[in-house]
């Protein structure tokens, strides 16, 4: 009466070193072979994916090999002058996803100013509703992801005052489960995902106190598989970005060493794809910059010493926190 | 470029026209071909269902992107005329049923509902055949919220009722969804939005007990899907606070009564204090004793029944140990709001440092030793010592049957929640 445990086996042959040139190549030329995707079915992610593949350049101490002005200038180009949102992609909706993940590029380049900062900050401001929820757009979907890129967003500009913190984090508390977990909505189920993201909403307000710390440490301790990988929810598969989602989570609280950092090491680098470079979700698949970056943020977070340090709360460089002289909240005994 | 383009106008008329008059659309799906060897229509339309060739995918993607935003602008700044804006639908369809991520071209769809151009009955229409394609498009579902909050401010705005279709139609779209895609967390909290936003006003006190009876089924059918006992809990906890229920269910009362062996029980509040005592504040609303006992009921039936069942014909699924420790620990906890105790789970556990190791696979003796106290009401009543014993005796029992690692660990690791999560010392 076996049942068998969803997790995947990790094949003898499996790369147990990191490939940096392999990396570094796929990052740089990720997106220029025009096979590699239909016609504008990508768009829609396009600044989130320049963060995911500058973020991991970076990581790699690569960054002197973009072209910084070229990047600049496009995200310059994508903040809507109407509302002070910033689009995935020319001529697409502004988004509170994307405006998070332009404003976190032009702070690692040191060029927040190349944007209207003040218009951004108005664009989230109006985002906020009454029972302190952030809606991703105008058009009134609610998600605690929101809550986080918000406030990541208005923290990286020093703006924070500009929202009710106090109603936000009144929020985000009432999505938290028995299970000291998180998930999208009140009443939604615990999902290391948005867990991620009302920690780091958390750390970033300093109002971790909120936390069942233990419980929730527990049921992200249960995560992980005997491969060593990690799963998002109970019964699913492991796959690396859960590695991001709930290391980081167990770094914010403190907890990172309730997990064998070692089996789940060889799991991750079990997910390179050693032909192409880049990490895929599991061994085998097709990698991309997504697990690429999150993959080597958890690598950072477990020590690596090639890798850049990598700040929790933000996935962004810890030198670039520090000279911003930011410090999100984490606990520590 | 020109013939690719008048192509792709044909192939979006047909898609439209078909949208347009066939209300009972079921499924939609692209069919892998690589080229276009019959020279017929890439559109099959069989039996409500239609299915794409995919060669020409790429085509109609290409053509309707580049006319889409051409016109983006105009239509935010309502620049265009009502037919140009007809005319967006058309290309909107072929987008969104290849690739329903991208918001802006939902939002277009929301402008042109905005400007009465397209109707919110078709668009629900449309969003449940692209989820029927895509199950996991959260922007297919937002959108299908979107349309519903728009209807509900029109019918409250006139003083009327909420149909009851509005709901069924919502649980019918989200089965789909979890039908197609295991651990579908959107169509799930999609289902907790529609029960808190249309249930609500539905006003049916049947509602709930349907919804009760169908987790049941859903549940025993997927064991190992976590979400599926989630949206039981969230129904068990709606029972516990909801205003609109007003009596006993007597089928889980009465499953509770032949669990307990009581016999003649018809006062409600007897089994509560055969349970648990007697209660420190008495005379409580009889509303709140009333969630109060159909809360408890619950619990137990589907720890004596449900998870019981469910654990022995499929053992060894995280799922139903999870459901396990979400009943234990709301029978504890609640029995503690009944005595009026304050019942605290958040325990320090870090005194043992492990690093390197999964502290949840770590051996129970190395764990701390938590301070003993006296026995407080909860752990002296009866519930309690019943949970005590039949807990261990159910661990035990499933160490005995397991033979791997991983089914060891399921037991061991409950073992340990409950007693340094839920403070059952004595498991």
């Amino acid at each position: 009466m076996a049942t068998p445990i969803k997790d995947v086996i990790l094949k003898e042959n499996a790369p147990v070193t990191i490939l940096f040139d392999k990396h570094i190549e796929f990052l740089r030329d990720y997106g220029k072979d025009d096979n590699n995707f239909e016609f504008g079915m990508t768009d829609y992610l396009r600044v989130s994916g320049m963060y995911w593949g500058l973020t991991a350049l970076e990581l790699l101490d690569q960054t002197h090999s973009s072209p910084q002005e070229e990047i600049v200038t496009y995200i310059k180009n994508c903040q809507d002058p109407e509302t002070g949102g910033i689009s995935a992609c020319l001529g697409h909706d502004p988004h509170l996803l994307h405006t998070l993940s332009g404003v976190q590029i032009l702070a690692m380049y040191d060029r927040l100013d190349a944007i209207d900062v003040e218009a951004v900050v108005k664009y989230v401001k109006s985002l906020q509703q009454p029972d302190g929820s952030f809606t991703g757009d105008k058009w009134g979907e609610v998600d605690t992801r929101f809550s986080f890129c918000a406030v990541a967003t208005l923290s990286l500009l020093k703006r924070l005052d500009a929202v009710d913190v106090d109603n936000a984090v009144k929020f985000v508390e009432s999505c938290m489960n028995f299970d000291g977990g998180f998930g999208s909505r009140p009443l939604s189920e615990s999902h290391a995902g948005l867990i991620y993201c009302c920690l780091g909403f958390l750390s970033i307000t300093h109002r971790l106190d909120l936390v069942k710390r233990d419980v929730l440490a527990w049921w992200l301790c249960e995560r992980q598989l005997p491969s060593g990988g990690l799963n998002g929810r109970p019964e699913k598969l492991p796959d690396v970005c859960y590695s991001w989602w709930v290391l980081s989570s167990l770094t914010i609280l403190g907890r990172l060493h309730w997990i064998s950092g070692e089996k789940l090491k060889k799991f991750i680098l079990a997910c390179q794809d050693t032909e192409t470079g880049g990490f895929a979700d599991r061994p085998g698949d097709v990698p991309d910059p997504y697990h690429t970056v999150f993959g080597l943020a958890a690598l950072s977070l477990l020590g690596q010493a090639e890798i850049k340090n990598v700040n929790p709360t933000y996935c962004m460089p810890q030198h670039v926190i520090d000279s911003m002289q930011l410090s999100p909240q984490i606990l520590r005994d | 470029m020109e013939d690719d383009n008048s192509m792709s106008q044909r192939i979006l008329h047909t898609l439209e026209t078909i949208l347009t008059n066939d209300p009972l659309l079921k499924d939609f799906i692209i069919i892998p071909c690589e080229s276009n060897t019959k020279n017929k229509s890439p559109v099959l339309y069989e039996e409500h269902n239609i299915g794409l060739e995919s060669w020409c995918v790429k085509h109609i993607y290409r053509y309707a992107y580049l006319e889409l935003f051409e016109t983006r602008k105009l239509l935010a700044k309502r620049k265009l005329s009502f037919s140009k804006q007809n005319n967006l639908n058309r290309l909107l369809i072929g987008v969104l049923l290849i690739n329903p991520d991208v918001s802006t071209f939902w939002n277009m769809k929301r402008e042109l509902v905005e400007n009465d151009v397209i109707g919110a009955a078709n668009e629900l229409l449309f969003a449940r055949l692209v989820l029927s394609y895509k199950s996991k498009s959260n922007e297919a579902f937002a959108y299908r919220r979107w349309l519903l909050g728009r209807t509900l401010a029109k019918l409250q705005a006139n003083d009327l009722t909420t149909p009851r279709n509005l709901l069924e139609n919502e649980l019918a779209v989200c089965e789909m969804g979890a039908q197609k895609n295991a651990n579908n967390y959107h169509a799930w909290s999609h289902r907790v939005w529609s029960l808190e936003t249309l249930g609500a006003r539905t006003a049916n006190f049947n509602v709930i007990m349907d919804e009760l009876t169908f987790s049941e089924k859903w549940v025993s059918g997927h064991v190992s899907e976590h979400t599926g006992f989630h949206y039981r809990q969230y129904l068990f906890n709606t029972v516990r606070k909801s205003r609109n229920i007003t009596s006993v269910y007597e089928f889980y009362f009465c499953e509770t009564v032949k669990l307990l062996g009581l016999v003649g029980e018809n006062d409600p509040r007897d089994i509560l204090t055969f349970l648990l005592g007697k209660e420190k504040s008495q005379g409580k609303p009889l509303e709140e004793t009333i969630n109060f006992v159909n809360f408890f009921c619950l619990l137990l039936y589907d720890l004596y029944n449900v998870v019981e069942t469910l654990n022995s014909l499929y053992p060894n699924h995280e799922s139903i140990w999870y459901h396990r420790r979400f009943l234990v620990y709301h029978l504890v906890k609640t029995a503690h709001e009944y005595h009026g105790l304050a019942f605290k789970t958040d325990v320090k556990l870090d005194e043992v440092i492990l690093y390197g190791t999964n502290i949840v696979n770590v051996d129970g003796e190395k764990q701390p030793k938590l301070f003993k106290s006296q026995p407080n009401k909860v752990q002296s009543c009866r519930l309690y010592q019943t949970l005590v014993k039949n807990e261990a005796e159910f661990i035990r029992k499933n160490l005995v049957q397991s033979a791997q690692f991983h089914e060891l660990e399921l037991a061991r690791r409950y073992e340990k929640w409950l007693k340094f999560v839920v403070c059952m010392e004595d498991v």
